[in-house]
């Protein structure tokens, strides 16, 4: 319906206008006006509609929406429509001349933007051999790293009178729009900073874009070119006060004998001396070397502490929550479970770090040729409800789990807490417009009231979003605390500070 | 102000549209001006424009809302219009001061751009309209009227041009969701560019301008208006004695004034000549429509309905002067040259002399008495007639102004056209200093020189170099014979590494190969677009 209001102002407000004129011009001046404005205005009306019936048909063959060609004329096209058929209204009534003259300067314009709109922009030929390539740089980033969006746009056919508008940017990310006036054409090249880089693995929509009129009257309908990918990679931290979680269970100091018997392995050899176990003789080289030798048992180090770290990211109901708190907060999740598993790595300890990404369980042992693999693991770690965490789980492995909601489990393992309410910005206050000045500076479109009562309901929506989210999290207290860490934020750094 | 506009920045988007509607506003002001003679309305609707317009964009600009702005507008008219009346203000000041407020305040809004554009509108169609007689527009529309009402289109297609970069500017840095407005580099651009966007800007603004000059015309609607009271000899009848001779008589009445109607009570419009019933005109029936659809009236039928009144300023037949005038009476002049010299009065007298009134119907000619009228009772007496001074009124004609302006404008365009016209000449010397420099240059200079010739032939052929692009990568990018050989040498003088003659020959070689290789392609419009073009590079 909306848009068959567009549509309609192309031609109801003109035309109403003209009828309130004829009926209100006294008889003596309806003929040279009927005379002037066939003479001037039904021509060009009836290009413009002729213009717009072949744009109408040729995306009806197109499988596109006819209505779609129709529509053209902008929010402010759709304002000057109005406001000249109702000053030229009002140049019938009151008889103004400078009304007469703001209502024809209104509608001439709108007229003559909309034909040239039709003719020459609102088909395929502007499109035709447009190539548009999207980029990021750098193509692989890192959390907090400063991201750049890169498009070419190469073919490109701005006709005289038009501004091509782009508009990308990646989820998590701003926005991102260019304005490229009649003189960019052939190849041009664009450029925006997207702010820092949010970890994640984005498979980028394609951008949109579209021509308006240099007056913003008219506009085409929507391109939408150049789809990208995006990896941004979590950044680690240092971890204060990380032995404690080795010795969280106090058989960190246990080590596991190597078990290798006297007659296995190759040790150290010397000559055989009187007294040595005769076992010893290393028959083989003794017959080489034409006397006896010995070898000796090299003493065998114990085994280094083992530790499966998992990341417990399932949440039902969290992926589809539209605030921010859960990005957040799995971000968060997945810093801390990788610099925890590097810092124990660091201090001799075997880690293997466990996580359900999608529908499916990966292992990779921490080590450091497999740091690259593990961050990219932590890219693109999101919530999921399809993965109990008990299928995480190993037998007899010393398993520390990194998590947001601590709950009871049938098995022993250490949490490392990262709290909800601590990793996620507080909750922003309802939107309150100001009585007597708006929200946006005057001019902007956002003003509109309808715009703003979509914000207010988005924000609204995200707000009860960052209240049921917090619901999803209350975790309790219970013996399955026992020996487990809150991880808080330090500076740069985190602290992990022990539940007692 | 959002996070991501500072208020320097709000205010810096503003600018352009808040400088394109004063200047419209002041040159409609300036126009206005140069017709009129009486200072304290003009002072009034100078300041009333002034400072409305500067209070209702400085509303727009503190982002305050309509409600509240027009609360600001009612209140300050309430406390101010008691204190400004007992001071003398004239009313034209409220007139002026409430639109020019209100449309300065819509002249910042998303969509109001356009209607914020009656208010300098109106103040140039005062000009326009200031001596067009209303019923006959079409005639009495002069050059002068169309160049202010060309003036008026321009001035409209500008304040929504800047008003649409100011609202795009705006949709790329503030929004409910983060936004960050990119930057965009050509890296290659179609020849021509610039002469196909300044014809479209001329065609859409001609055909507006034709539209609007051709229909709008007739939508304007005149209003007749009591005149100046005048006092004239009666025409060709002479009656009365002066001394030894008969005297014309004289007649007071009123001029009524048609004019095109607006919204400001200011314009002149054209002066009729007073009715006269039975000189020029016919008593008006009850039906007198009738007379109107038939021609035979005196005026048209909404003109004969608006003069009834100063018709009836004195009585059908009444040559005599009116006794009633407040003004003082004049001493006794000669008669005027245009009155027949006093003669007895001729058996058959001529008949009546209608004074000009160019753009009026004449009415079909009253036929003449067949006996002069009896002299009057109060003819006969010897005293002479008062005569009574038109009232002055010299009003100030715009035409020289409009004369400086379109001077200006053709001034304006004539150093355009040279100057486009001298720019081959500019860039052929440009072009032979780069290869064979005026003076003596240095090695590394010559190379810089061969190197912008090889930019100049890019160019022509529309590639662009990016900011911070290498010469190397731009030489891989375009792709053109001789680019990368330029760039090898361009590299080596760059980084200090020794050149010789030798180098600066193969450069020159390999510049001149890329100029024309780069070019080789290039139509004829191409190239005609390329010898106007600058900068070169």
């Amino acid at each position: 319906v909306r848009r068959a209001v567009r549509i309609a102002t192309l031609f109801a407000p003109s035309l109403a206008a003209w009828a309130v004129v004829h009926g209100a011009l006294p008889e003596t001046r309806q003929d040279p006006l009927t005379r002037a404005g066939v003479a001037a205005l039904v021509p060009l009306f009836c290009v413009m509609a002729a213009a717009l019936l072949v744009r109408a048909v040729e995306a009806a063959g197109a499988r596109r929406s006819w209505l779609e060609a129709l529509d053209i004329l902008t929010a402010p096209g759709r304002a000057l429509v109005w406001t000249a058929a109702v000053a030229t209204v009002g140049a019938a009534l009151v008889g103004w001349a400078s009304l007469a003259v703001l209502g024809l300067l209104g509608l001439g314009v709108v007229y003559v933007l909309v034909t040239w709109t039709a003719l020459v922009a609102a088909g395929e030929e502007p499109w035709r051999g447009l190539d548009v390539a999207r980029a990021f740089a750098p193509a692989i980033a890192v959390e907090g790293d400063v991201v750049r969006e890169q498009l070419t746009v190469a073919g490109l056919r701005i006709p005289a009178g038009f501004r091509l508008i782009v508009r990308g940017g990646v989820p998590r990310h701003t926005a991102t729009a260019y304005v490229l006036a009649g003189d960019a054409a052939g190849e041009v090249s664009l450029e925006a900073e997207l702010g820092p880089a949010r970890r994640g693995d984005f498979d980028v929509a394609p951008a949109e874009l579209w021509l308006q009129d240099v007056f913003g009257l008219c506009r085409t309908r929507v391109q939408r070119l150049g789809a990208a990918h995006l990896t941004v990679l979590p950044r680690t931290v240092g971890i204060d006060a990380l032995a404690a979680i080795a010795g969280a269970r106090g058989d960190d100091a246990d080590s596991a004998p190597a078990r290798v018997l006297p007659t296995e392995g190759c040790f150290r050899l010397r000559a055989y001396a009187p007294g040595d176990d005769a076992r010893r003789i290393h028959w083989v080289r003794s017959l080489m070397a034409r006397e006896l030798v010995v070898r000796l048992p090299d003493e065998l180090p114990p085994e280094q502490p083992a530790v499966r770290m998992i990341l417990d990211t399932q949440l039902v109901g969290a992926a589809t929550l539209p605030t921010p708190a859960t990005g957040q907060l799995c971000d968060a999740l997945v810093r801390v479970w990788l610099s925890a598993g590097q810092a124990l790595s660091a201090a001799g300890v075997r880690v293997t770090m466990v996580a359900a990404i999608g529908d499916r369980v990966v292992e990779k042992p921490m080590a450091p040729q497999s740091s690259g693999a593990l961050l990219k693991l932590g890219a693109q770690a999101a919530w999921q409800a399809a993965t109990p965490i008990e299928a995480l789980f190993a037998d007899g492995a010393r398993t520390v789990i990194v998590s947001a909601r601590p709950r009871p489990l049938d098995s022993t393992a250490t949490w490392i807490v990262v709290p909800e309410f601590v990793w996620t910005d507080a909750e922003p206050p309802p939107l309150r417009d100001a009585w007597t000045t708006l929200p946006y500076p005057a001019g902007a479109a956002d003003n509109r009231w309808l715009r703003r009562r979509h914000e207010k309901q988005a924000h609204e929506r995200m707000r009860r979003a960052g209240v049921v989210f917090d619901q999803l999290l209350q975790w309790s207290d219970g013996p399955h605390l026992e020996g487990s860490f809150v991880a808080r934020p330090r500076g740069v750094r985190v602290a992990l500070e022990a539940i007692s | 102000v959002s996070a991501t506009i500072t208020k320097r920045m709000r205010d810096r988007l503003a600018a352009p549209v808040v400088a394109v509607y004063w200047g419209a506003l002041v040159v409609g002001l300036v126009l206005y001006s140069t017709t009129r003679s009486d200072p304290e309305a003009l002072g009034a609707v100078w300041a009333g424009a002034l400072v409305g317009t500067a209070l209702g964009q400085g509303l727009a600009l503190r982002n305050v809302r309509g409600w509240f702005a027009a609360a600001v507008f009612a209140l300050g008219a309430l406390v101010l219009a008691p204190i400004l009346a007992v001071g003398g203000a004239p009313s034209v000041l409220w007139q002026v001061l409430v639109p020019a407020a209100l449309c300065g305040f819509l002249s910042l809004g998303e969509r109001t751009a356009a209607a914020a554009f009656w208010f300098p509108a109106m103040t140039c169609m005062l000009t326009v309209v200031d001596r067009l007689d209303g019923d006959a527009v079409e005639a009495t529309m002069d050059a002068r009227a169309f160049v202010v009402l060309g003036g008026v289109a321009a001035g409209f297609l500008a304040l929504l041009w800047t008003a649409e970069r100011r609202r795009l500017a705006l949709f790329a840095r503030v929004g409910a969701a983060p936004v960050v407005s990119g930057r965009a580099a050509r890296l290659r651009e179609p020849a021509g560019r610039t002469v196909a966007r300044a014809g479209w800007w001329a065609a859409v603004a001609a055909s507006t301008l034709a539209l609007t000059a051709w229909v709008a015309p007739h939508l304007w609607q005149a209003e007749t208006l009591r005149g100046e009271r005048v006092t004239e000899f009666a025409d060709g009848v002479g009656v009365g004695m002066r001394g030894a001779l008969p005297c014309c008589p004289l007649v007071t009445a009123e001029a009524p004034r048609v004019r095109v109607r607006e919204f400001l009570d200011v314009a002149h419009g054209v002066e009729r000549p007073p009715a006269r019933v039975g000189v020029n005109c016919l008593a008006c029936d009850p039906d007198w429509r009738l007379f109107a659809a038939g021609g035979a009236g005196a005026a048209t039928a909404p003109i004969a309905a608006t003069t009834a009144p100063a018709a009836a300023a004195h009585a059908p037949g009444d040559v005599a002067p009116l006794p009633a005038l407040s003004e003082a009476p004049a001493p006794p002049q000669a008669p005027t040259p245009t009155v027949a010299p006093p003669e007895p009065p001729p058996p058959v007298p001529t008949p009546p002399v209608v004074p000009a009134a160019p753009t009026v119907a004449e009415p079909p000619p009253v036929a003449p008495s067949p006996a002069p009228p009896a002299p009057q009772p109060t003819a006969a007496r010897p005293v002479a007639a008062p005569m009574h001074a038109a009232p002055p009124r010299a009003p100030a004609d715009a035409s020289a102004l409009v004369h400086l302006l379109v001077t200006l404008l053709v001034g304006a365009a004539m150093f355009v056209v040279a100057t486009l016209a001298l720019r081959p000449l500019r860039r052929a010397i440009t072009l032979r200093h780069l290869v064979r420099p005026y003076w003596a240059e240095s090695l590394e200079q010559r190379v810089s020189n061969l190197w912008q010739l090889a930019l100049v032939g890019l160019r022509d052929a529309g590639w662009c170099a990016r900011a911070g692009e290498q010469p190397e990568e731009l030489a891989r990018r375009v792709g053109v014979d001789g680019v990368g050989a330029c760039a090898a040498v361009l590299e080596r003088a760059r980084h200090g590494l020794g050149l010789d003659e030798g180098d600066l020959a193969k450069m020159a070689a390999a510049a001149d190969g890329a100029y024309r290789a780069a070019r080789v392609k290039l139509g004829l419009f191409a190239r005609a677009a390329a010898a106007v073009r600058w900068p070169l590079t």
